[in-house]
């Protein structure tokens, strides 16, 4: 356990750095910077042009720029975000826990969703309980996320108004609310962006359980199960799930860096301020350190999900089922 | 073996139907300007046929600028599909050849193929594609296919990487060997047909991942640029009128779900049909 531990931070860190030196080396041939908007094609003399940027650091040659900005890095300073007049630190700081919250929230739902419907699927085997499953999990895997989150955004925000379409909470001077109030405000904006994304995970994981449940279903032990005289639910519960779970757990954690992508579309869709809006914004805005910052931390966010599926899917699975 | 894969293919319902709708996707976008009803970048009148609703005139209704939306939806398909063909077979050809290199020389080669593989799946595609698009500004279409068909390639290497070892291990290569094939005479005459039809789940699962990131890219104005129409650029139009023009959304929606979902089932039951060949052997 301790070498299969080691050896997934060295993975993670790998990634890490290939990621880093990969996405900055590309930003090089990019062209433009914070400063072009601003000062290039205006009437700024070209001595204060050359002052600003050297004050940021933009006069330095690429190699230069990259020891100094991943020696920070490895400090874990992320730099200094040109756009929003603040340390790239602070913006994360922000941002990052409202994304670990709208895809931890889609993850667990999802999940829980998913293996909900597998097991109704395969207690229905070939029944029309199957049959619609199976047609709305297609459904959610063929939709993209986004486009999932624009038909909910159409009609459960802007035409029936039950959901909020926008942002973390309601207007208004929110800090005056007594605490519940304030929480049920959250959990209603977070309600309809969350439910979109457990809706992809839920239809994948649907899929890959259903297929390793039956599987599972057509081995020895299942037939002593039954022939031992329980009931169906108690042997899909007691002896199929815990043997078929452990590779979903494992293919979730495969499915992850795409959930990341498209949660970072969720945002945008539904204005919600974590690391995607933030990654988005930075682009326009050619603030390349925070382009840098998010999307290594949505490459950590994704690596260290995936560990943690993985440490999971081993302490879960008594054993590994090869997956159909 | 692998022909009697086909057969088992050509013989399952849900298979022909999500052949028949990406042939008709296909045959649609190619003939795409003989058979939309008008021009998609035509205004004949933005002040009457404003944001006019689906009718026997304009099935699909007309957007803002009192285009005709199927016809946009057509043309659309043209570009949406057009990159996504030509970025899946860059991806799969890219994978499907270093992950054969990796199977058959083994050694470091194998280390280095397998390591970058490893590593580079664990980014967010979606997020370091647009990264890039973002930053080299509006991007021509065979750019767009460059991008996202390489960064595609990491699945399907990994899939014929793990069938080629496979099937290296298997008596029929052992015969062509005893019978003095080389190497490469024992790729291209037995172990690619063999994986074939891996190869086309591949390439299925590749097109359902890449008609979405088109969209997506497209959507958040990155990548296809207008007048040009594509799928996600038809639904950026009809972002603004979500409360008053759902033909807006609702059809380009509708087209990448068919097709991606043609593919998904496509790879579903071709596998499927591989499991069964491999059973029935």
């Amino acid at each position: 356990m301790t070498r299969r531990l080691i050896a997934r931070a060295l993975h993670a860190a790998a990634v890490c750095a290939v990621v880093a030196t990969s996405v900055f080396a590309l930003l090089q041939f990019a062209p433009g910077d914070p400063f072009a908007t601003a000062l290039d094609g205006t009437d700024v003399p070209p001595n204060v042009r050359a002052e600003w940027r050297a004050r940021y650091g933009f006069d330095l040659p690429p190699l230069e720029r990259f020891a100094h900005w991943g020696g920070a890095l490895v400090r874990g300073e992320l730099g200094y975000s040109a756009s929003r007049h603040r340390a790239v630190a602070e913006v994360v700081r922000d941002a990052l826990p409202r994304t670990l919250v709208l895809v931890g929230a889609a993850l667990i739902l999802g999940f829980a969703v998913g293996v909900g419907a597998a097991l109704l699927q395969v207690r229905h085997h070939g029944r029309w309980q199957d049959r619609v499953l199976g047609a709305l999990t297609l459904g959610g895997v063929a939709m993209p996320e986004f486009l999932v989150g624009l038909l909910a955004m159409t009609w459960l925000g802007a035409r029936w108004r039950i959901f909020p379409v926008a942002g973390l909470g309601s207007l208004g001077d929110a800090t005056a609310w007594p605490l519940w109030e304030r929480a049920a405000d959250y959990l209603w904006h977070l309600a309809l962006p969350a439910a979109v994304l457990a809706l992809a995970v839920a239809s994948r994981v649907a899929r890959h359980q259903r297929a390793a449940l039956l599987g599972v279903m057509r081995e020895d032990f299942i037939r002593t199960a039954r022939a031992k005289g329980l009931g169906e639910w108690d042997v899909l519960l007691r002896h199929a799930l815990p043997n078929a779970i452990g590779p979903v757990i494992a293919l979730l954690g495969l499915a992850l860096p795409s959930l990341v992508g498209g949660a970072a579309l969720i945002e945008r869709i539904f204005g919600w301020p974590g690391m995607g809006l933030t990654l988005f914004d930075a682009l326009l805005a050619r603030d390349y350190p925070l382009v840098l910052a998010a999307v290594l931390l949505a490459t950590l966010v994704a690596v260290v999900a995936r560990t943690l599926t993985d440490l999971v899917a081993d302490v879960v699975a008594p054993r590994r089922v090869p997956v159909p | 073996m692998a022909a009697n894969t086909w057969q088992r293919l050509l013989a399952d319902r849900p298979a022909r139907i999500a052949g028949g709708v990406l042939s008709a996707a296909a045959i649609a976008a190619v003939l795409a300007p003989w058979i939309s009803p008008y021009d998609p970048t035509l205004q004949p009148d933005p002040v009457a046929l404003r944001l006019v609703a689906p009718s026997w005139h304009h099935l699909f209704g007309t957007d803002p600028f009192s285009r005709d939306v199927l016809s946009r939806i057509l043309h659309g398909a043209r570009v949406s599909l057009g990159v996504a063909a030509g970025a899946m077979l860059l991806s799969v050809t890219l994978g499907a050849a270093l992950g054969a290199l990796a199977a058959v020389m083994g050694g470091w080669v194998d280390s280095i193929v397998s390591g970058l593989v490893d590593v580079l799946i664990a980014m967010p595609r979606l997020l370091v594609v647009i990264a890039l698009v973002a930053t080299f500004g509006a991007l021509s279409p065979w750019w767009l296919i460059v991008l996202i068909g390489g960064s595609g390639w990491l699945t399907t290497a990994r899939i014929v990487r793990a069938e080629f070892r496979d099937h290296l291990q298997r008596e029929y290569v052992l015969a062509a060997r005893a019978l003095g094939a080389s190497r490469w005479r024992l790729v291209w005459r037995h172990l690619l047909p063999a994986v074939a039809p891996q190869v086309a789940v591949a390439a299925a699962l590749a097109l359902a991942a890449v008609i979405p990131l088109e969209a997506a890219l497209s959507f958040v104005g990155l990548g296809i640029q207008p007048p040009l129409p594509s799928w996600g650029n038809i639904l950026l139009d009809g972002t603004d009128y979500l409360t008053s023009a759902w033909w807006l959304v609702v059809f380009p929606i509708a087209a990448v779900t068919l097709t991606v979902g043609s593919a998904l089932v496509l790879a579903d039951r071709l596998r499927t049909a591989i499991a069964g060949e491999e059973r029935a052997r």
